[in-house]
């Protein structure tokens, strides 16, 4: 090799090398990662979030661009409104019914799947299917099957004799409710099953082994080895799917519209009835935003008081 | 007033605004339907005849101008029609067209307030009246007389008295077709139970029919609508319009909720007395939305029953059902007066859009070819709202030429006799109710209904709770 082909090929080794120094740097490399991703970030979530609280102080009518300054007024009236307060204890109700229902099912059978069987593989496939399938579709199947003509599960019911008449799941002030909890929990318990199930597998054998050798029941196996292990994990969970199903919009509108009787009328459904029925978007933006700042506060305080971060290991 | 000039300065804040104007729904969890979608309107070549170019002049050429259309609708069959009109639009003009379909029902008119949100309005809407008389109110809409009176109706024929939807002296929307209030049921049984096969009817002759229907072994006698939603006060309305009634009335500026007082109060219990009573020979239908409500008849659930548009028929001839032939349409069953209620669906275009390009759009769109294709999409289901091409050689032609099944005499029923006394949803006499659409899509209607028909309370004790929550959600939408 001649020395000026060795010589090319130094100056290319060490610009090379200078440019991934550069690249290397704590703060270049800190504004490479980490600044596409926020400017993203601000552009589809904080921008809408400022706009609609800065919309809150103003009058806005759906049909025009005009806005007109009003203060804290729309606050004044949301507040005053019973309608807010009746529509946030629909809200609570439905979070918590449908967080502990997806909770209590995602960990069983998170342990069901947990074990080796035939088909395992099959099986982790096949219960992920409603989670992939977009919620307007499974709401459009839930309301099909639960249709009080023609609904498989009418007729399911009918044929074991318990019951006499058909029910109209979706429209009855006894069952609404609950049958749109049971479609979330239909829809998302398998996001709480992914979760937990990860958990579990890191689990070691040798825990398990050594339980059972002191003589350990299969309930204290689960109280005593596998609670705690998957504990962090549930703190996490319960937080993200209590947010989530407290803003939940979509599934309850296309099943019910918030009926019969504004029983399944949650907060996001009355805001969403006040921008576009009442064509009052400022007035919406200021529910929004109180709905905004009530989940905020209570994962401040849920993060504070439960510190779940402290259950998460890193194994 | 918005500015109605197309304003290129605006552009620089559209982005942004755009991203704001979701953010009610974005805070609130609500993300919409999710079913927007975009086409790029030139997938469909021409067909039939030239619809001529830019360069002939028959068009201007609008080259380097954006057009923007919104259609409410996810049926192949109107994309394909939307498809074909705007290709051909873009080619005659070689204008930068952007077609976007959006979920049916309320998903168009969300969509576009959104765009008004953003400053960014679109060229055309397709929508009906009670869509269109809140964008008037709120001074969006752009008025149509010109193209209207110079361009379209010297080509097409003059738009039928009660499709002209006029506010202020101007007319705001350019007719496509009717959606009109029909009352259907099954004449085979109505002659199994002794009946005339096509009935005189009247409220009494409903619940009669009803009646002795619902005891033949199969379908319920009738299926009565008593789940929330705008098909359950659409229902209503039809019902309320043939005794008289109505629900609001104008005082001075304001919408007021009129039905807990007087005559109206009369008439609204009257109303609900007769769906209870025909709500007795109904599945509890509490469940209801416009598709149970449309194939009530064609899968067997009912035997007669209302409906906005030709849907009970066309479903059971395109299912082919046995007893096609033997469903039949009349206006709806008559008590004080025979009127009939329904809606009246056309173009748009707003404020702050390019209201000249769109105007040409829609004098494009509104071409007699355009017009044929559009009413065989649904065939009789849209009824042309210009005489001229209803009782056109063509359309006649068409009509003539459909399965046997259709029959002359429900086709004239529908798009003739129904039609003479057809009133628009939010007219009435000389009021005009801008507020229609809260009115529609307020629960406040479908509540008063379910407790009468599914919770069997009296209807005297309850209207006033109603009527007060009406005139509440009335009053904030009216920013009082």
């Amino acid at each position: 090799m001649s020395n000026e082909v060795m010589r090319n090929d130094t100056r290319r080794r060490s610009s090379k090398q200078a440019v991934f120094e550069a690249l290397s740097g704590k703060w270049v490399l800190a504004v490479l990662t980490i600044v596409p991703a926020l400017l993203l970030f601000a552009f589809v979530n904080i921008v809408p979030i400022f706009w609609a609280i800065t919309g809150s102080f103003y009058e806005i009518s759906a049909y025009s661009p005009e806005w007109t300054f009003t203060g804290v007024q729309h606050y004044a009236d949301v507040l005053a409104n019973p309608e807010l307060w009746a529509s946030l204890s629909r809200s609570v109700v439905f979070a918590s019914g449908a967080v502990t229902l997806q909770l209590v099912l995602g960990i069983g059978i998170a342990m069901l799947i947990n074990r080796p069987f035939k088909g395992a593989t099959f099986i982790r496939a096949i219960v992920l299917l409603p989670y992939l399938t977009p919620t307007a579709i499974v709401s459009f199947i839930a309301l099909w099957m639960a249709n009080s003509q023609f609904g498989i599960i009418n007729q399911i019911l009918a044929q074991m004799g318990l019951i006499e008449t058909y029910i109209p799941w979706f429209a009855s002030l006894d069952f609404a409710m609950i049958a749109v909890i049971l479609t979330s929990a239909w829809k998302w318990t398998i996001f709480v099953t992914i979760m937990v199930l990860a958990r579990l597998q890191s689990i070691p054998d040798g825990l398990y082994e050594a339980a059972e050798v002191a003589g350990a029941t299969k309930y204290q196996l689960f109280r005593d080895v596998t609670l705690p292990n998957i504990k962090g994990v549930i703190f996490i969970v319960v937080l993200l799917r209590g947010l989530w199903m407290f803003n939940k919009f979509d599934i309850i509108y296309v099943l019910t519209q918030g009926g019969p009787r504004s029983i399944t009328e949650t907060a996001p459904i009355y805001a969403y009835e006040v921008a576009f029925v009442e064509t009052q978007l400022g007035k919406s933006a200021a529910i929004s935003t109180l709905l905004f700042v009530m989940l905020v506060t209570v994962a401040v305080i849920y993060f504070k008081t439960l510190e779940p971060e402290q259950e998460v290991r890193v194994e | 007033m918005v500015n109605q000039d197309h304003s290129e300065g605006e552009s620089r804040r559209r982005i942004l605004q755009t991203l704001g104007a979701g953010a009610v729904a974005s805070v609130a969890g609500c993300s919409g339907d999710g079913t927007t979608s975009e086409s790029p309107a030139t997938s469909e070549e021409p067909s039939g005849a030239s619809p001529g170019d830019a360069s002939n002049g028959e068009w201007p050429d609008l080259s380097g101008t954006s057009v923007h259309v919104v259609i409410d609708g996810t049926a192949q069959p109107v994309r394909d029609f939307w498809n074909r009109v705007i290709g051909e639009f873009k080619k005659a003009t070689n204008a930068d067209t952007r077609l976007e379909f959006v979920g049916k029902d309320q998903g168009g008119v969300q969509r576009v307030i959104q765009l008004l949100q953003a400053g960014d309005p679109p060229e055309l809407f397709a929508m009906n009246q009670i869509d269109a008389l809140g964008f008037i109110q709120e001074d969006a809409l752009a008025p149509l007389t010109g193209v209207i009176e110079d361009k379209i109706e010297p080509r097409v024929g003059q738009i039928s008295q009660n499709a002209r939807v006029e506010m202020n002296g101007d007319l705001w929307l350019a007719p496509m077709f009717f959606a009109l209030a029909g009352w259907y049921w099954r004449g085979d049984l109505a002659a199994e139970v002794g009946m005339d096969e096509r009935p005189e009817w009247t409220w009494e002759t409903t619940v009669e029919y009803a009646k002795k229907v619902g005891e033949l072994d199969g379908s319920a006698g009738t299926y009565v609508p008593a789940g929330p939603g705008r098909h359950s006060v659409n229902h209503f309305l039809a019902w309320l319009k043939t005794n008289e009634g109505s629900l609001t009335d104008m005082n001075s500026d304001r919408v007021i909720v009129n039905f807990d007082e007087g005559t109206n109060r009369t008439r609204m219990v009257e109303t609900l007395e007769q769906l209870r009573d025909l709500h007795a020979h109904s599945p509890v239908a509490s469940d209801s939305n416009y598709g149970t409500v449309a194939h009530a008849i064609e899968n067997e659930t009912a035997a007669s029953n209302w409906f906005q548009g030709y849907r009970p028929k066309m479903y059971a001839i395109q299912n082919e059902r046995s007893f096609a032939a033997d469903v039949h349409c009349a206006q709806m069953p008559k008590k004080r007066t025979q009127m009939s209620d329904g809606n009246i669906d056309g173009l748009g275009t707003f404020r702050g859009s390019n209201v000249d390009a769109a105007r040409t759009l829609i004098d494009f769109t509104l071409q007699e070819k355009y017009l044929l294709d559009l009413y065989k999409v649904n065939p009789v289901h849209d009824a042309p709202p210009y005489p001229k091409i209803r009782d056109g050689e063509q359309y006649q032609a068409f009509l003539e030429g459909l399965p046997s099944e259709y029959t002359k005499n429900d086709t004239i029923a529908y798009q003739e006799e129904i039609l003479q006394n057809f009133t628009p949803t939010g007219f009435g006499g000389d009021q005009v109710n801008p507020y229609m659409a809260t009115v529609t899509g307020s629960s406040a209607i479908p509540n008063l209904i379910r407790r009468v028909l599914v919770e069997d309370e009296n209807p005297d004790n309850i209207i006033d709770k109603h009527a007060k929550e009406l005139q509440s959600t009335l009053d904030d939408a009216q920013g009082r």
